[in-house]
C-alpha cells in the first residue's frame, strides 16, 4: 500500500484528533487567562480589605495623637504611622480609581487594576470625595513638628465624622469585588464544564469513528480472506506460498494435497515433501533452484528454463502409474525483498503422455505432421481397408511386372490391369487425403502410359516401375505403423472412442475428394449423399461402392459439370450438384445411383472430342453408332480429356467402374440428357452388361 | 556498458556480436572475446566489463569455475550463462556461484537481446 493512500485512509481520524487538540489548547488558554484575572481579583480584594483596616488605623492614630496633645505630648512614631497609613490608603484608593502599582500586603509592589464595575466604581468615587478633604486635613498634622491642637482637632473631627462612612464604602468595595470574583469563578466553572463536555463528545466521536473504521477494515479483511479461501478451495492447480524458511504458508489450495499425494498443512516444511516425490538428483537441483529464487542476484525470468521441476516424473505409493508434475515458482517481492515464493503445481500427465506419443510417432517415420493430422482425422478402419487394398493391389502389380516378359502375348491387357489397380489406389488415396500416395500413383500411371502403347515390354523399360512400386509399398507400410499406434492409443486412452460408421467415413471421403477435384478444376459442386444403407452391407461391398463413387465423382466433375460461367449462360445455377444414393426398393434390392446435373453425355460432342484428340480418324468416328460411341467410354484407355492430370485423362475410370460392378454383380444403367443430367445407376444383383439410355424419355434396358 | 563474450565456439562469438551490432543497443559495447575460462579471466581484469556472456563447457577452465573467479574479482559484474547444456544442475551451479541468468543455446536474436536487457535492468 502506498503512503498516499494510507494518508487518505486516516485523514478523518487525523482531522478529528487535531480538532480535539486545538480545542483542548483553547480551553487551557482560557483557563490560564481566567486564573490570571482571578489572581488580579484576589489582589484587589485583599487591598480593598486593607483599605478598611487603613481607614480605621488612620482614625485610631489621630485619636491617640489628640489624647497625647491634651497631655502636651507629641510622639513622632504616631506622626510617622499616620503618614504611612494615610499615604498607603491614598495610593491604594487612587489605584482603584485609575490602576497602578501599589505596595502590597507583603510590602512588595503589586499592580492594582482599576475597578470597572459600576457599583465598585461608585464606592471608590464616593470614598475619594470623602478622602480628598480628609487628606488635605492630614497633611499639616503629619508635617507639624509641634503640637498643633487646632489642626489636629480639625482632622480628628473630620475623621470622627467620616470614618464610618469611609469604612462602609471600603467594605462595600470589598463586598462588590468579592461578588464580582464569585460571578467570574462561576462563569469560569460553567465554561470549563461546557469545554469538558464538548471535549468528551469530541473524544467519543474520535473513538467511535476509529472503531467503526477498524470494524469495516476488519470486515474487508475478513471478506478478502473468505474470497481467498474460496479461490483456494476451488482452484484446480496446487497453490502454496513458501516462506524463506521453506515452510508452507497459512494459505494453500485444497487441491495441492491431492496433486502431491501428501497431506499439506500450514507451517509444515515443504522440502521433505518434495524429497519424497522426486529423485535425489532432481531434489538437489530443486533445492538450489528455490534457494536462488529467494536470493536477489539471479533474474527470475533468466532462470525459468532451468527449473528442474518441470514435467517431473513422480510415483507415490498411491499412484498405480507414474504421473508427471510441473512446479512453477514465482517471486512475491516487496520493497526489493523476496518475501515468498508462490508455488503452482499442476498434474501434466496427460500433456506429457500425449507429447510422448507424438514424438514416438515422429520417431518411427519421417512423415510430416500434415500427414499425421490427416491420419488422425480419418477413421482407422477405413485406413486399414485402404492399406489392405493398396497392399494387395501393389503386390498384384509386382507379380504382373515380375512376369511381364513371360506373358508377352497380351501386354495390352496386362497394362490395363495395372492401370485399374493403380487408378483405384490413386482414387482412394485422394479420397482419404493421402496426397503423397496419390502423387506416387499418378507418377506410376504416367510411366505406365508409355508401356500401354507398346506391343511388347522390354525389361529396361519397366525397370523404373518396381522401384516406384517399392517406394509406394514403403510409404504404405509407414502409414500402417502410424495407424497401428493411433489405434492402440485410442484403445488404451479412450474406451469411449467409437469409430465412425462406414457410411459416415465414406461420405467424408467422398466430400473431401469432391472438394479437391473442384478446386483443381475451378468448379463448384455440391455433393448430396444418402449412403446410410452402406452400414448394412458387407464391408467389402461398401468399399467397392466407394471406389465406384470415387471414379464417377471425378468423371462427373471433370466431364459432366460445366464451369460456373457456362452454367450461368445455360440458365443453370452456378453450383453443380452431384447426388449419390443407395436406396432400397420394395423388393429389398439396393439401387446405387450417381447423378449429376451437368452437360450430359452427348454423342456428337464425344465424336468431336475424339477427332480433336487426334487419336481417332474422322472415318472411324463417323462409322460408329451413338451407342457405340458412348460404349467407347467404358473401353480401357479411352479418354476425351485434353491434358491428362490427376483427376482425369487416362481413360481408366469407367473401365474400373465396370470391372467393380462386375465384381459386385449388377446391371449398370446410364441415363443422360444433353445439358440436363447424367445418371449412373445399378441394382446390386448378378452382373450384366451395361445398358445405355441416351434420352431419359426413352426407357432402355 | 562493456560486454565480454566468452565462448569456445567462434560461430557463437561472432553470432552474439552480430546480434549486438544489429540490435543497436547503445548502452552495450563489446570490449573483448575469450575462447576459454583462463583467457576470460585475463581479459576481464584487463577490460573490466560490466556484463559477460559465459559458455559453460570450454577447454582449460570451464564456465562454472570462470564465473566463480570473475565474481570474486568483481561482485557487481553481471554474468549471463549461455549454454546448450542439457544438464540443468551444472547451470544452477553456475548461478549459485554468482551468475545472474541463463539462456539456452540455440537462441534467437530476440531472446539474446531480451535476456541482456533483463540482465542490465536494476
Amino acid at each position: 500500500m502506498s503512503s498516499k493512500s494510507t494518508l487518505n485512509k486516516y485523514l478523518g481520524i487525523i482531522f478529528a484528533v487535531s480538532l480535539f487538540l486545538v480545542f483542548n489548547l483553547a480551553v487551557l488558554g482560557l483557563n490560564f487567562y481566567t486564573s490570571s484575572t482571578l489572581h488580579n481579583d484576589a489582589v484587589s480584594i485583599n487591598l480593598s480589605g486593607r483599605q478598611r483596616m487603613l481607614s480605621q488605623r488612620t482614625t485610631k492614630v489621630l485619636l491617640t495623637m489628640q489624647v497625647d496633645a491634651a497631655q502636651g505630648k507629641l510622639d513622632p512614631k504616631n506622626t510617622a504611622e499616620l503618614k504611612k497609613v494615610s499615604s498607603l490608603f491614598d495610593t491604594t484608593l487612587n489605584g482603584f480609581k485609575s490602576g497602578g502599582t501599589v505596595v502590597g500586603g507583603d510590602e512588595r509592589p503589586v499592580y492594582l487594576e482599576k475597578v470597572s464595575d459600576g457599583v465598585a466604581k461608585h464606592s471608590v468615587d464616593e470614598a475619594l470625595r470623602i478622602w480628598q478633604p480628609y487628606k488635605q486635613l492630614l497633611v499639616p498634622v503629619i508635617n507639624s513638628t509641634y503640637i498643633d491642637d487646632i489642626r489636629l482637632d480639625m482632622a480628628t473631627d473630620y475623621a470622627r465624622e467620616h470614618n464610618l462612612k469611609l469604612l462602609k464604602l471600603m467594605n462595600d468595595l470589598t463586598t462588590q469585588l468579592e461578588k464580582n470574583t464569585k460571578t467570574k469563578a462561576r462563569n469560569l466553572q460553567l465554561i470549563q464544564t461546557i469545554a469538558m463536555v464538548l471535549s468528551l463528545l469530541l473524544f467519543a466521536n474520535i473513538v467511535f469513528n476509529a472503531l467503526r473504521k477498524l470494524r469495516s477494515a476488519d470486515g474487508e479483511i475478513e471478506k478478502a480472506q473468505r474470497e481467498t479461501t474460496e479461490i483456494l478451495n476451488t482452484v484446480k492447480e496446487g497453490l502454496i506460498l513458501l516462506d524463506p524458511q521453506l515452510s508452507v504458508g497459512s494459505q494453500f489450495s485444497s487441491s495441492v494435497s491431492k496433486i502431491l499425494q501428501h497431506e499439506i498443512t500450514a507451517n509444515m516444511p515443504f522440502m521433505p515433501v518434495l524429497e519424497q516425490l522426486v529423485s535425489a538428483e532432481i531434489y538437489a537441483s530443486a533445492k538450489d533452484y528455490i534457494e536462488l529464487l529467494f536470493g536477489n542476484k539471479v533474474k527470475e525470468s533468466l532462470m525459468l528454463s532451468l527449473n528442474p521441476l518441470t514435467e517431473v516424473k513422480v510415483q507415490t505409493k498411491n499412484d498405480t502409474t507414474p504421473r508427471y508434475l510441473s512446479f512453477q515458482f514465482n517471486r512475491v517481492v516487496e520493497e526489493k525483498r523476496v518475501l515468498h515464493l508462490l508455488v503452482t503445481v499442476q498434474d501434466v500427465t496427460e500433456q506429457v503422455t500425449q507429447a510422448e506419443e507424438l514424438s514416438k510417432l515422429k520417431g518411427q517415420s519421417s512423415i510430416n505432421l500434415e500427414l499425421l493430422k490427416k491420419l488422425l482425422q480419418v477413421d482407422t478402419f477405413q485406413l486399414r481397408q485402404f492399406l489392405n487394398n493398396a497392399q494387395t493391389g501393389l503386390d498384384a502389380l509386382n507379380v504382373i511386372l515380375a512376369n511381364a516378359d513371360k506373358r508377352a502375348a497380351n501386354q495390352g491387357e496386362l497394362a490395363n490391369q495395372c492401370f485399374r489397380i493403380i487408378h483405384a489406389i490413386k482414387g482412394e488415396a485422394a479420397a482419404i487425403g493421402l496426397e503423397a500416395i496419390e502423387t506416387q500413383a499418378h507418377q506410376f500411371e504416367e510411366n505406365l502410359v508409355s508401356l500401354r502403347k507398346k506391343t511388347s515390354w522390354d525389361a529396361q523399360e519397366i525397370l523404373s516401375l518396381p522401384v516406384m512400386l517399392s517406394a509406394m509399398l514403403d510409404q504404405i507400410r509407414q502409414i500402417e505403423t502410424i495407424v497401428n499406434v493411433i489405434q492402440e492409443y485410442r484403445q488404451v486412452n479412450s474406451s469411449a472412442y467409437k469409430p465412425p460408421t462406414i457410411s459416415t467415413s465414406v461420405s467424408n471421403n467422398l466430400k473431401r475428394l469432391a472438394e479437391q477435384v473442384c478446386q483443381n478444376q475451378n468448379k463448384n459442386v455440391e455433393l448430396k449423399l444418402n449412403l446410410d444403407l452402406l452400414d448394412r452391407m458387407e464391408t467389402k461391398t461398401a468399399h467397392q461402392l466407394q471406389q465406384i463413387a470415387i471414379q464417377l465423382i471425378r468423371n462427373g466433375i471433370y466431364h459432366g459439370i460445366e464451369t460456373p460461367s457456362i452454367r450461368l449462360a445455360k440458365g443453370k445455377s452456378a453450383h453443380g450438384e452431384i447426388l449419390i444414393s443407395a436406396l432400397m426398393n420394395p423388393e429389398g434390392a439396393i439401387d446405387f445411383i450417381v447423378r449429376d446435373d451437368g452437360q450430359g453425355i452427348v454423342p456428337s460432342r464425344i465424336r468431336t472430342s475424339m477427332i480433336a484428340s487426334g487419336r481417332y480418324s474422322n472415318e472411324i468416328v463417323s462409322q460408329l453408332s451413338d451407342k457405340e460411341i458412348v460404349g467407347k467410354l467404358f473401353e480401357p484407355g479411352f479418354s476425351t480429356a485434353d491434358n491428362p492430370d490427376k483427376d482425369a485423362g487416362r481413360g481408366v475410370g469407367m473401365d474400373l467402374v465396370q470391372s467393380l460392378i462386375n465384381e459386385i454383380g449388377g446391371d449398370l444403367k446410364i441415363d443422360t440428357k444433353a445439358d440436363v443430367f447424367t445418371q449412373f445407376a445399378f441394382r446390386l444383383s448378378k452382373h450384366a452388361k451395361p445398358s445405355i439410355n441416351l434420352n431419359a424419355t426413352e426407357a432402355v434396358v | 556498458m562493456k560486454l565480454m563474450i566468452v565462448d569456445d565456439s567462434n560461430i557463437i562469438r561472432s553470432r552474439i556480436s552480430r546480434i549486438m551490432v544489429d540490435a543497436r543497443l547503445p548502452p552495450i559495447e563489446i570490449v573483448g572475446y575469450a575462447s576459454n575460462g583462463a583467457e576470460a579471466v585475463a581479459l576481464f581484469i584487463a577490460t573490466r566489463p560490466e556484463i559477460v556472456t559465459m559458455d559453460l563447457t570450454m577447454p582449460e577452465m570451464d564456465g562454472v569455475e570462470c564465473t566463480t573467479l570473475l565474481v570474486e574479482s568483481d561482485p557487481t559484474a553481471r554474468i549471463l550463462i549461455v549454454s546448450a547444456l542439457s544438464d540443468k544442475a551444472t547451470a544452477i551451479e553456475a548461478l549459485k556461484n554468482g551468475a545472474n541468468g541463463f539462456l539456452y543455446k540455440p537462441f534467437t536474436d530476440d531472446e539474446l537481446v531480451n535476456a541482456l536487457l533483463e540482465l542490465i535492468k536494476e
